[in-house]
């Protein structure tokens, strides 16, 4: 049965930064980082470097949806920290993720460790 | 860190601090420049505020199709001349100035909703700029679109009365020779005269909605552009 998501919650509506914001909604999933804090620890967890224009667009485009709030600022630095309504975007996706990645290996069983043909 | 000077004035202020505090740690690669480029160039398209991205986006699309109205004036005026009425030139120049009015006000209203969206007063000079310029620009078009249309028509018609055979004889060749320096010339008239005359007005308007002159105007001519952007942002 597909699932059915709202539009306006959907991470595709981002386009080109459906996947960097996809990184950044799990980074904070961990608990409110500025920054540089969520570019270190999605090198850390995704092996990929983000860079600060990407994070940028990233942030003010996840801001006015309300899928991640600004904290107070420490410093220079500003915290952001994940909303009721980011972790439920952020569940939704992974659900579907999921379902993905176990129908894709479900699926691929059957050729063994050969891979496909 | 120049690159930074790339974005928009209200994006500097809201993210300006806490991205160069980030880019004092970071290593300047010939990668990351690239990235903050392009960041600047997505941020100048599609966020000249912060709270304009995503779903505010059709607000735009509401201006810039109001500064498309001026056109259809012009199309109005040309219909006239085909078909003329008893005091016609009142008639054709009431309606270029109310086309020009329509136009003063699609730049005025961008640089109202562009300032109530949180853009800067810069940002509202340079959104009536924009929609100036592109109501002239976009009326002079349609306007020698329609002339070398007509005057298709017209020879073409002439053409068929002697059979084809040129009843009178006219070639677009040497008419597009003569007048191309007159259409561009034009052309740059009026996009410079919409762009000086937008920015002066959406910049009035920015400072209207901001509470200046009392505060009652920008309020009145405001409240279309924050209408149109509550309706189109679903989540408010």
């Amino acid at each position: 049965m597909p699932i059915q998501r709202p539009r306006s919650s959907d991470l595709a509506d981002l386009g080109r930064f459906s996947e960097p914001a996809l990184l950044v909604l799990a980074s904070l999933a961990e608990g409110p980082k500025h920054g540089y804090a969520i570019m270190q620890d999605i090198l850390e967890f995704h092996g990929a470097r983000m860079e600060p224009g990407t994070l940028y667009g990233v942030l003010a485009r996840l801001e006015p949806r309300g899928w991640i709030s600004p904290l107070p600022i420490e410093g220079r630095r500003r915290p952001y920290r994940l909303t009721t309504a980011g972790a439920a975007v952020l569940q939704a996706h992974l659900t579907v993720m999921q379902r993905v990645v176990s129908t894709g290996r479900h699926r691929l069983e059957p050729h063994g460790s050969r891979g496909a043909p | 860190m120049r690159l930074l000077r790339l974005y928009p004035g209200a994006w500097r202020a809201r993210y300006g601090e806490e991205m160069l505090a980030l880019l004092e740690q970071h290593h300047l690669s010939v990668r990351t420049r690239i990235n903050l480029l392009r960041g600047a160039l997505d941020a100048q398209l599609h966020m000249r505020s912060p709270i304009m991205s995503g779903n505010r986006r059709p607000t735009v699309r509401w201006i810039l199709l109001v500064a498309l109205l001026p056109s259809t004036f012009v199309v109005v005026h040309w219909a006239c001349q085909l078909y003329p009425f008893p005091g016609d030139s009142t008639l054709w120049n009431a309606l270029v100035i109310l086309g020009m009015m329509v136009a003063a006000l699609a730049a005025t209203w961008a640089g109202t909703s562009t300032q109530g969206m949180g853009g800067s007063l810069r940002d509202s000079a340079v959104a009536g700029g924009l929609v100036g310029m592109a109501a002239l620009l976009i009326a002079w078009i349609v306007s020698w679109g329609l002339t070398i249309a007509g005057l298709a028509a017209v020879f073409a018609w002439a053409a068929d009365l002697r059979g084809g055979r040129g009843y009178i004889a006219f070639s677009f060749g040497p008419y597009l020779a003569q007048v191309w320096k007159e259409v561009l010339l034009g052309a740059a008239e009026f996009a410079i005269v919409g762009c000086i005359a937008g920015a002066a007005l959406g910049l009035a308007g920015g400072w209207l909605n901001q509470g200046g002159g009392g505060g009652w105007l920008g309020r009145i001519v405001g409240r279309p552009g924050a209408q149109l952007s509550t309706w189109s942002d679903p989540q408010r």
